[in-house]
């Protein structure tokens, strides 16, 4: 079935929205596998599992039915593909487990982590841990767990990080500020510039990491392993006087 | 809620982990936001890091305990079992002191070293900041 003929068969249930009928949405999730499928499989040279990918695309799918409203006018088609598209890059940016986690495990961090996001920007801060088990349907247990397990992601090298396209180098260039010689940037002269801006920030502006985030278009457990490798780097180079 | 955890480790590096962890679960107790937990677990790297160092005996550990109350929590950390010789001053492995001291100053509300049973503890306390409620 094509995408058009999808979005036919859309408006022609229309009148409800968001779906409210979990047949309908079933429906629309199960005819939209091969979409998922199509998508993940563009990221198939980036060296991840197929079956990894196409697990996190499936999710996403599940996700952009979950919250799909068609009073918006746009068939779900194509907000799925974003949604799907979306999800596929933050996994690519962020994955690569360092530690292999359990699959169920790695599947809750991957819902959190959307989850964290959606929440930070309509409560305008971080949330805790039992908002997120409320929003995820999850216990705190899980949630810590997940969390815990996420520290076992690989950061990746500071020029893959990217924002959906732009390197992270490449975004710090843009909203890069003047700061004066002071006896904090002495002390991080020589870093990598990523770190230094992140540290800089956190320490000498007070941004918080979820402010941080937003402004590097990442997620805030990254600007959090950023913080913690680039504290790392100082320890080993400055050591105790 | 006066609730209180204590955890010892081996005084190496690689045990740090342990302290992280349970700073991920002492946080949600006291429904911190996921900024405020980050922060407290960089804090309490650092605070341990500060009590390590080379010289230090195989059968050192490090006794990390964290007081939970309504507001927040409060850590204290220090060296357990070095050979009755309790440390002077801390050392260690951590960020150099005018370094440390503006990291630490920037992820918890208080921070300082006193001495507890003649032995030099590092302690922090940080609370929840003032928010808006959830969905």
């Amino acid at each position: 079935m094509s995408d058009r003929r999808r979005g036919s068969d859309e408006h022609a249930t229309s009148g409800r929205s968001p779906l409210d009928h979990a047949s309908e949405r079933d429906q629309l999730i199960e005819s939209h596998l091969g979409l998922a499928r199509h998508l993940a499989e563009r990221y198939i040279s980036r060296g991840e599992p197929r079956d990894d990918l196409f697990q996190v695309a499936s999710l996403a799918l599940v996700k952009a039915a979950d919250r799909f409203d068609r009073s918006r006018g746009i068939e779900f088609s194509t907000y799925a593909t974003v949604v799907v598209l979306g999800d596929l890059k933050h996994h690519l940016r962020d994955s690569a487990w360092s530690v292999r986690a359990p699959r169920r495990v790695q599947e809750t961090y991957l819902q959190i982590n959307g989850e964290t996001d959606r929440l930070t920007q309509q409560l305008r801060r971080s949330p805790t841990v039992a908002e997120l088990a409320r929003a995820c349907d999850l216990t705190h247990e899980e949630v810590i767990e997940a969390l815990e397990a996420a520290q076992g992601y690989r950061a990746g090298s500071l020029e893959d990080a990217s924002n959906g396209g732009s390197t992270l180098a490449e975004t710090l260039s843009s909203t890069s500020e003047e700061h004066g010689a002071t006896a904090f940037s002495e002390q991080i002269e020589g870093l990598d510039t990523t770190l230094a801006t992140v540290l800089r920030w956190r320490f000498e502006d007070d941004l918080s990491q979820s402010e941080i985030a937003a402004r590097l278009g990442v997620s805030q457990m990254q600007v959090s392993r950023l913080l913690r490798r680039a504290l790392d780097e100082l320890r080993g180079r400055l050591g105790r006087d | 809620m006066s609730d209180h955890i204590e955890l010892s480790f081996p005084a190496r590096p690689e045990f740090l982990s342990m302290a992280r962890h349970l700073m991920g679960v002492a946080a949600a107790r006291v429904d911190f936001t996921l900024d405020e937990t980050e922060d407290l677990r960089l804090a309490v790297e650092e605070l341990c890091l500060g009590l390590l160092d080379e010289s230090l005996g195989p059968n050192v550990a490090v006794s990390v305990g964290v007081d939970l109350d309504t507001d927040g929590l409060t850590v204290r950390v220090r060296l357990v079992g070095s050979n009755g010789s309790p440390r002077q001053t801390p050392g260690g492995s951590g960020l150099p002191p005018s370094l440390s001291e503006r990291i630490l100053d920037a992820l918890v509300d208080e921070h300082g070293e006193s001495r507890e049973d003649d032995e030099p503890v590092a302690w922090l306390r940080k609370s929840r900041e003032h928010r808006n409620s959830g969905p």
